[in-house]
């Protein structure tokens, strides 16, 4: 499912950039640093079984991924945030998909950057 | 336009900057709320604001309250806020409105959408600005007009009689309350020799500066400065003018033009008192009736005639009553008899007449205080719209 989502939406991307890679580029890695900040505070919260501050945590990554174009990030994200509003814990599938996600991001970041 | 952004999230921030700054905006950014209002407290000034509806320390919600208030309590410019939030449902919306935003912006921020919103901002902002100039501008002509105001009644005032003549044989009262707006009632009694005062109560139609300057002009007509006057004769073989004389060259002097901006007009009763004699010989022009208390009983003046300026060539008939012991002559302005209570129901002449009677050979100053009291109590709420004036003589008690 999540394969149908483009790890990055360059339409959305090159609307805000108006075209500027080195903006896009400068973006994308601000995006990800935070992301893996958000990630750390999913994972903790999710050992502490707090659903709340998971909540908040998939909430926030969810409107920066939308934000730069992260589709596929946002909605495997999206789930986890829906899990957690219905007081669930998410499945270790999807915090696999999520961290794949990530990373293929951060391949597609790298490989493009010159 | 100086747009601040206050958003904690980086990505976000940079895309929102990113897109307003292509838009050909300046753009500030703050991380939160607290330092979005750092910027603005610390004196920079922004035409929009967008905020992130969520942040740490202070949110935008309680940033728009925060920026609401300061605008009302220290008078600065508006800023035009916008909300950004994905919360679109309705009590978050009524919240945000409360909290004093203008307009929502939904996430993730779209750059249609951020045009189409910040091109209506523009249009407030520009009405809000030139709102602003002309409540400024108004304010001062306002203070301006009130500063005329102020000195025209300064003028007015300065020409209301500080003594009355002294004279063994007959006593002056007078009493002038003034209404909140300028208005145009003056009064006067002007020695012309020994034995002969000249004796007058007028009414500037209208309120104002116009009415309060109509009001000090004639004044001055109306004087013992042979320079002018009206009053001393017109031929060096004259001394005097006789009231009805004088009223017929005010008529001369003061025609109503009705091409004029000011149609203002005035009614006078003006008389000239022989203390030797005992008379008072007067004639009216469009004023209330004198009242006269003889013996116990009241009457009203029996010559009257137009306003001032009314009618050209009116001859004005003369009066002459005779003063003595038992006499007290009163003069008044429409405000005593015209002043209507709460209920609509004006003061009157019976009612005059039955205070004046009561008080019968009162001091002539108690005369005058009491009757323009009782008229302005009549109407207790704080503003009469006419002035109230009293002008009373009569034998010496």
């Amino acid at each position: 499912m999540s394969k149908s989502y483009p790890a990055i939406d360059q339409e959305r991307l090159s609307a805000v950039s108006g075209g500027d890679r080195e903006f896009e580029k400068e973006l994308m890695e601000a995006f990800l640093e935070d992301a893996q900040l958000r990630v750390s505070q999913i994972t903790e919260a999710l050992q502490r079984q707090d659903t709340e501050a998971l909540r908040s945590a998939a909430h926030t990554l969810k409107g920066a991924a939308r934000n730069v174009g992260a589709a596929a990030i946002a909605n495997v994200v999206m789930k986890i945030e829906e899990a957690a509003s219905e007081n669930e814990l998410p499945g270790s599938d999807l915090l696999g998909e999520m961290t794949g996600e990530i990373a293929r991001l951060v391949d597609q970041v790298r490989s493009s950057g010159t | 336009m100086r747009v601040l952004v206050a958003e904690d999230d980086r990505s976000s921030r940079m895309v929102t900057r990113r897109l307003l700054e292509r838009l050909g905006h300046e753009v500030a950014v703050a991380e939160d709320g607290e330092e979005a209002w750092l910027q603005i407290t610390s004196g920079e000034v922004f035409d929009v604001i967008i905020s992130d509806w969520l942040m740490p320390r202070l949110d935008g919600h309680r940033l728009c309250q925060r920026i609401r208030r300061r605008e009302n309590d220290h008078a600065v410019s508006y800023t035009y806020l916008i909300l950004l939030t994905a919360m679109t449902d309705r009590e978050h919306m009524l919240a945000g409105f409360e909290a004093g935003t203008d307009d929502f912006l939904s996430k993730p921020v779209d750059e249609a959408e951020l045009v189409a919103r910040l091109r209506v901002g523009e249009r407030i902002m520009k009405l809000e600005q030139s709102l602003e100039a002309q409540v400024g501008e108004l304010r001062t002509a306002n203070e301006k007009l009130h500063a005329d105001l102020q000195a025209a009644a300064m003028v007015q005032d300065s020409i209301l009689p500080r003594n009355l003549p002294r004279d063994k044989r007959v006593s002056f009262g007078w009493e002038y309350l003034p209404c909140e707006q300028l208005a145009g009632d003056i009064l006067n009694v002007i020695p012309i020799n020994p034995d002969l005062y000249g004796v007058y109560l007028l009414d500037v139609s209208g309120h104002g500066v116009a009415a309060a300057l109509k009001s000090v002009m004639i004044s001055r007509v109306l004087s013992n400065d042979p320079l002018g006057s009206l009053l001393l004769g017109e031929t060096p073989e004259e001394s005097v003018t006789s009231p009805s004389r004088v009223l017929a060259l005010l008529n001369e002097r003061y025609p109503i033009d009705e091409n004029s901006s000011d149609v203002s007009f005035f009614t006078i009763v003006y008389g000239l008192l022989d203390a030797r004699k005992g008379t008072f010989r007067y004639a009216n022009a469009g004023h209330p009736p004198v009242m006269v208390l003889r013996n116990g009983a009241t009457e009203l003046g029996k010559v009257g005639g137009p306003a001032i300026g009314m009618i050209d060539n009116w001859k004005f008939d003369e009066e002459e009553i005779q003063l003595d012991d038992s006499t007290r002559v009163y003069i008044y302005s429409d405000g005593i008899i015209e002043n209507p209570n709460e209920e609509g129901e004006q003061f009157g002449y019976d009612r005059l007449a039955e205070l004046i009677a009561g008080l019968g050979m009162c001091s002539t100053s108690r005369g005058a205080t009491v009757v323009a009291g009782e008229a302005r109590a009549w109407n207790p709420t704080e503003e009469i719209d006419d002035d109230v004036s009293v002008l009373v003589f009569g034998g010496d008690e």
